[in-house]
């Protein structure tokens, strides 16, 4: 079965960010996007999703299920309003409402997944704490354990990794394991191609159009690599072109 | 018995205006929307120049023109290519200039510009606690129906566009809904200071909560004891009344300051 599958996608505004992208990717897999500075890595993650409105073409996800299937998404840090007056387990919970009648309440099924959600990520002892009081690295994992809360069959992340620290490295690294032992998708733009295949199944790599996309020990060759990065290759000399160790 | 008669109605309008301001203004300053409510306000005045121009009811006029500001700044975000601060900036004076020069157009009629500036809180009609009460009604109807959904696009707008929320119509829902609140609040505080009626108390509030639902009911709170001193002050000391009222406001503010945030 597919995740996603894209028919001539085009994204941008007065002109192309990406062309014509048809791309299959697998469900249950690890997914990483990955590409240059501005190849228009975020564009796609957020045409996928509908908050860029598509140019041409169309996505599908799970080969067309109906209804559609609820999507989770950990947007980038900087795009939160962490002055908001609100604890670490409302808005974990906030995630649970989108499956919830607006009359509806949260019952104790609700609230113990919000418990497990924040016990995975280290966070539930911060239950009780305002957001605006948590380190960059613990506001992530707050995030994440929403997105875990929601059971979704898919999940994206938007730089998971940009500027945390190892406690949450290591939370988003189980939680990909997890995810992927739940037969769940998870679709990330990633920019480090030293853990690319120690984190990942699946590559996508995007410069203004799709390069290549595949498991990562077949598409993760020097040749595509080169294209995809123009010759602004970043420590290639330290990347394993291999299977993955994972 | 006549001045009675008058304080309660000004009594009834401050209370109703204050508390139809109290939940919007939460989601004006959570979503950084001051400057757009100060937009909509300077666009009341172009209102009530065009409703004396066309010979309308007033209060329908505003409404009507603040709509047209609304979807106007909507379709320039998409076109134009400048900042939304600048926008919003072209749009709030030129309406306001607009309105005044519209306004001195009417040369037989007498007109109290300083009320519909600062308020005048005595020309209050009973028909104006009506339409009050109609906006009340839609408020509390679409809080309770979209509450949550509201929350998640504060928070998050891409997260809760993702989660299924219609985020464009929710804003535009919000955006209508404040400009119905600001044309029959403005006759209480008049158009240049209806918007601290909108940000002020949630900004107290904030001192104070610890959850959405808290600020809103500070914000409640602050909004009326707000309206209680202002409408007093104005009452015993004479003071201009729509600018006693923000005073207040501005008072409890500046009190909560030397609370440490919670």
């Amino acid at each position: 079965m597919n995740a996603i599958e894209t028919q001539r996608l085009s994204l941008g505004y007065n002109q192309f960010i990406l062309k014509n992208i048809s791309i299959q990717l697998p469900a249950a897999q690890r997914i990483a996007i990955i590409g240059p500075n501005g190849a228009g890595k975020s564009t796609f993650l957020k045409g996928l999703i509908n908050l860029l409105p598509l140019r041409q073409g169309q996505v599908r996800f799970l080969d067309g299920a109906n209804p559609a299937p609820a999507l989770a998404y950990v947007p980038q840090r900087e795009e939160v309003d962490w002055d908001f007056p609100i604890n670490v387990f409302d808005v974990v919970m906030m995630g649970r409402h989108g499956q919830l009648k607006f009359w509806q309440r949260p019952n104790k099924q609700d609230h113990d997944l919000v418990r497990e959600s924040l016990e995975k990520v280290g966070m539930l002892d911060f239950a009780s704490r305002q957001i605006s009081q948590l380190s960059g690295g613990q506001q992530q994992r707050v995030f994440i354990a929403r997105a875990l809360a929601q059971q979704a069959p898919i999940t994206l992340m938007d730089e998971p990794f940009a500027g945390v620290d190892m406690t949450t490295e290591n939370a988003l690294v189980a939680l990909f394991a997890e995810l992927k032992a739940q037969n769940q998708t998870l679709v990330c733009v990633h920019h480090d191609l030293n853990t690319l295949a120690r984190y990942f199944d699946w590559v996508v790599m995007i410069n203004g159009g799709l390069i290549a996309s595949g498991p990562i020990h077949q598409a993760l060759t020097l040749d595509n690599l080169q294209k995809t990065f123009e010759g602004r290759l970043p420590l290639l000399e330290n990347l394993q072109l291999t299977e993955p160790s994972l | 018995m006549a001045i009675d008669h008058f304080m309660l109605l000004a009594l009834a309008g401050g209370l109703l205006a204050a508390w139809l301001a109290a939940p919007l203004g939460v989601f004006v300053v959570w979503q950084r929307q001051a400057y757009f409510g100060e937009t909509l306000a300077h666009s009341a005045l172009l209102g009530i120049g065009l409703g004396l121009m066309l010979q309308l009811n007033l209060t329908l006029a505003i409404v009507i023109t603040s709509f047209l500001i609304v979807f106007g700044l909507h379709s320039l975000r998409r076109n134009a290519q400048l900042a939304s601060d600048t926008l919003l900036g072209i749009l709030a004076h030129g309406a306001l200039a607009t309105g005044l020069v519209v306004l001195s157009l009417q040369g037989n009629i007498q007109l109290d510009i300083l009320g519909y500036l600062f308020g005048d809180i005595l020309s209050i009609h009973p028909s104006d606690l009506i339409w009050m009460l109609v906006i009340g009604l839609l408020l509390i109807g679409f809080f309770s129906r979209h509450w949550h959904d509201l929350l998640n696009l504060t928070l998050n707008s891409e997260l809760a566009q993702v989660e299924g929320v219609d985020v464009k119509r929710l804003q535009l829902q919000m955006a209508l809904l404040l400009a119905l609140v600001i044309a029959v609040a403005m006759k209480i505080v008049g158009v240049l200071l209806i918007t601290s009626l909108l940000i002020l108390p949630a900004a107290s509030a904030r001192r104070l909560a610890r959850t959405p639902e808290q600020m809103l009911g500070y914000s409640f709170i602050l909004a009326t004891i707000s309206v209680l001193i202002g409408l007093t002050l104005s009452y015993y000391a004479d003071l201009p009344s729509g600018p006693a009222i923000v005073v207040s406001a501005l008072g409890l503010f500046l009190l909560l300051l030397f609370k440490k945030q919670t």
